[in-house]
C-alpha cells in the first residue's frame, strides 16, 4: 500500500455548496478509492506537489493526500 | 362538520390510486373520507386539485426559527405539515444556561444562523426539554417532532469535557437519564453526527462518544420505541457501508428504528450508492431497520472571488491568481489588460459553463437588475460574453458578485429517481433551516413532484406522495398522521398535480438581528390545513389560525 498513488483527479459539489476536488488513488493491489479534498486540503495537496492545476497531481503518492488532510483536519 | 373538502382526487397517502372524493373534518380529525352529505362550516372546492396528506420533512434544523416564527416559513407554502428538528446532534434543549454561547456557535456553523439572530430573537426563558417545548408550543402553527441531540446531552453532563474525551460511567448514566427525560417531555427519539463541526472546526461532542457511550443511550431509545438519527461520513463509502453495519446491529440490539443521512449520488461513481443500498437491503432484511435519506434537490455551488473556489483548479492561471492574490491583487489582475487577456483566453473554451452560472448577489444598487439572470443573458443584455461578464462584475462589485452553479452533483435524475423511489429509501434530509447564507433548503416537495413524477417519470404521483407522507409517519412511529382516514389528524395538503414545483431561489432579509437567508416559494400549492385548520392559502397567504402540536412522543 506504500506505493499508492493518485491516478485521476476532479470536480464535485460538497454538501454544503462548495466545491471540492475529488482524487482517485491507486493501490498496488489494484484497488482505487476517492478521496475528496476540501478547498484547504486541496491547497495543501496542491502546495507539496508543487502542482499549478490540479492534473499535475496525478502520479504523486498517497501520504501527501494524507498529510494534506490533516491539514483540513475535519470538513464539517 | 368544521371544513368539507369537495370533489378532490385524494391521493390518501396509502399509495392507492387517485379517486374522487370529498373529506370531511370536525373537531380537528378527518371524520369522513368519501361522498360528504353534510354542508360544513367552511366548503373547500378542490374540483381539478389533488388532495393529499400533508407532507412530512423528517430532516430540519428549524430549532431556532421555531423561537421567532412557529409556521417555520417557508416550510408549510410547501405542503409540509410536520417537520422534524433537532437533527445532526444538535437541538437547543436540554441547554444550561452557562453553554449557551457555546451552541450558538454551533448553531452559527452548521446552520450558517447568525449569532445577532439569536441575541434579537430569543429570549433564553428556558434549560429543560419540557421548557422548550412548553415555549416554542405557544405559538405553533406547523407540527414539530422534535429530536434531542446528543451533542446537546453531552454538553449538559459534561461541560467543556464533552468537546474532549469519552464519558465516564457515571457521566454516561447521567445522559441516560437526561435522554430519558427528554423522551418524556416529547421528544421523538435522538439524533446524533459523526461528522459535524463546531465554529471553532472542532469535532461536535457527540464525535468525541465511543461505541459504550452510544449504546447505551440506544438502549433507552430502545425501552421507549424511539428513533436514531445519524449524520454518518456520507463522502466515503466505505465508511458509509461500515455505519450501516453498525446502525443494523444496534437496530436488531435495542429494538429501535435507525437513520442516516444524507445519501447522495456521486456521478463519477454509481458504485458507491449501489454498495451502500445493498448493503441496507441486506442488513433489513436481516431484522435491522436502517433508513438511509436521499434528499431530491441537486447540489448547486456558489462561489466569490473574495473566497479561492476549488472551481477554478484546473485552470492555471485563474488559480494562481486566486490562490496566492489578496483581493487587491484579484482586482488588479483583472483590470490589467494583458492578465485579463490572459485569463480570458484560459477559461474561455469552458463557456458553456459560464454561461450558466446565475448571479446571485450583488451590493451596489446598479446591478440589482441582472439578479437571478444567468451570465448568458446578462452578456447579451450588455453586448459582451458571458465570461466577461463574470470578470466586469466581479469587478464593478469588489469581488462580491455571488455566482451560482446550479445542478452540479446528485443531479442524475434517473439515478436520483430510481433510489427515491427505492423501498429501502426514505425522502429527507433537505436541512430545511439550515446553511440559511449558502442556498435555500426549501421546496425539495415540490420539486419531488416536478422533476421525479412530471418530467422523469421516476415514479407515480401516489407513490411520491406515499413516500413523504405515510412511509415517514410509520418510519419516525408518527401516530395518526400521514394518511386520509377517518380518525386521523386532518393534516391535509391541496395543490396542482400539473403545477407543483419549487419556485427559483432568491435572498431575503427576514432573520431577526437584521439577518439573510435563501428562500423559495412554491408553486401549486392551494390550500394547506393543519390540525383541521386552513394554516395557509395560495390566494391569502398564512391565517391565524395556531394547531401546530408536538408530535411523535407524550407531550
Ligand atoms: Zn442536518
Amino acid at each position: 500500500m506504500t506505493d499508492a498513488k493518485i491516478i485521476a483527479v476532479k470536480l464535485s459539489a460538497a454538501h454544503e455548496g462548495d466545491a471540492e476536488l475529488i482524487v482517485d488513488i491507486r493501490y498496488s493491489n489494484g484497488g482505487v478509492t476517492q478521496v475528496p479534498l476540501d478547498r484547504y486540503a486541496s491547497e495543501a495537496l496542491m502546495t507539496a506537489c508543487t502542482a499549478d492545476t490540479a492534473d499535475d497531481l496525478i502520479g504523486h503518492g498517497w501520504e501527501k493526500v494524507r498529510r494534506a488532510l490533516q491539514v483540513s483536519y475535519s470538513r464539517f | 362538520m368544521d371544513l368539507v373538502i369537495r370533489n378532490g382526487n385524494i391521493i390518501d397517502g396509502s399509495g392507492l390510486p387517485s379517486y374522487l372524493g370529498d373529506i370531511a373534518i370536525n373537531d380537528g380529525r378527518i371524520v369522513k373520507v368519501g361522498n360528504v352529505a353534510d354542508t360544513g362550516t367552511t366548503e373547500i372546492d378542490a374540483q381539478g386539485k389533488v388532495v393529499s396528506p400533508g407532507f412530512i420533512d423528517p430532516h430540519t434544523h428549524f430549532d431556532a426559527q421555531l423561537l421567532w416564527d412557529g409556521a417555520a416559513k417557508p416550510a408549510i407554502e410547501h405542503g409540509v405539515t410536520t417537520i422534524v428538528p433537532g437533527n445532526c446532534s444538535l437541538s437547543l434543549a436540554p441547554l444550561k444556561a452557562d453553554h449557551r454561547m457555546k451552541l450558538v456557535g454551533m448553531f452559527n456553523q452548521i446552520e450558517e444562523m447568525p449569532f445577532k439572530a439569536f441575541e434579537e430573537g430569543v429570549v433564553w426563558d428556558w434549560e429543560s426539554f419540557e421548557e422548550f417545548i412548553t415555549r416554542i408550543k405557544k405559538d405553533l402553527t406547523i407540527n414539530v417532532a422534535p429530536l434531542v441531540g446528543h451533542s446537546v446531552l453531552r454538553l449538559w453532563v459534561m461541560g467543556n469535557e464533552s468537546m474532549h474525551r469519552t464519558a465516564t460511567e457515571q457521566e454516561t448514566q447521567a445522559m441516560q437519564a437526561l435522554l430519558k427525560e427528554c423522551l418524556d417531555a416529547g421528544a421523538i427519539g435522538l439524533s446524533t453526527s459523526f461528522v459535524d463541526m463546531d465554529e471553532t472546526l472542532q469535532p461536535v461532542p457527540s464525535r468525541y462518544a465511543d461505541a459504550a457511550e452510544l449504546d447505551a443511550l440506544c438502549a433507552v431509545l430502545g425501552q421507549h420505541n424511539r428513533i436514531l438519527q445519524v449524520v454518518h461520513e456520507f463522502y466515503d463509502n466505505d465508511i458509509t457501508v461500515a455505519r450501516i453495519d453498525q446502525l443494523a446491529d444496534i437496530s436488531r440490539k435495542h429494538k429501535i428504528t435507525t437513520t442516516l443521512s444524507p445519501l447522495f449520488v456521486n456521478n463519477d461513481n454509481f458504485a458507491g450508492v449501489d454498495q451502500a443500498i445493498a448493503r441496507v437491503v441486506e442488513q433489513n432484511e436481516a431484522g435491522a431497520r436502517v433508513w438511509p435519506q436521499v434528499q431530491t434537490r441537486p447540489i448547486d455551488i456558489s462561489f466569490t472571488f473574495s473566497v479561492p473556489s476549488l472551481l477554478f483548479i484546473r485552470l492555471r492561471t485563474w488559480y494562481a491568481v486566486m490562490r496566492f492574490g489578496t483581493p487587491e491583487t484579484i482586482m488588479a489582475a483583472f483590470s490589467d489588460e494583458e492578465q485579463r487577456k490572459q485569463l480570458v483566453a484560459e477559461a474561455s473554451n469552458m463557456m458553456g459553463l459560464w454561461q450558466r452560472l446565475i448571479l446571485r448577489q450583488v451590493k451596489t444598487e446598479a446591478n440589482q437588475q441582472y439578479v437571478g439572470k444567468n451570465l448568458a443573458e446578462i452578456a447579451e443584455l450588455r453586448g459582451t460574453d458571458a465570461l466577461n461578464v463574470m470578470i466586469d462584475l466581479s469587478l464593478e462589485e469588489d469581488l462580491d458578485a455571488h455566482f451560482l452553479s446550479a445542478d452540479m452533483g446528485h443531479n442524475n435524475d434517473d439515478k436520483v429517481g430510481s433510489l427515491l423511489r427505492h423501498p429501502h429509501v426514505m425522502i429527507g434530509a433537505s436541512d430545511g433551516g439550515a446553511h440559511i447564507l449558502s442556498f435555500s433548503t426549501y421546496g425539495d416537495t415540490g420539486y419531488l413532484f416536478s422533476r421525479f413524477v412530471r418530467e422523469n417519470h421516476s415514479m407515480s404521483i401516489e407513490e411520491a406522495v406515499k413516500k413523504i407522507t405515510s412511509d415517514t409517519a410509520d418510519i419516525w412511529a408518527i401516530p395518526q398522521r400521514g394518511l386520509l382516514k377517518s380518525g386521523y389528524v386532518a393534516d391535509v395538503t391541496i395543490f396542482d398535480a400539473d403545477l407543483i414545483d419549487r419556485g427559483p431561489e432568491y435572498y431575503v432579509q427576514d432573520v431577526p438581528g437584521d439577518g439573510h437567508r435563501y428562500v423559495r416559494d412554491s408553486a401549486g400549492v392551494e390550500t394547506v390545513i393543519i390540525g383541521g385548520a386552513v394554516a395557509y392559502t395560495q390566494q391569502g397567504g398564512y391565517t391565524d389560525e395556531r394547531r401546530g402540536e408536538i408530535v411523535g412522543g407524550r407531550a
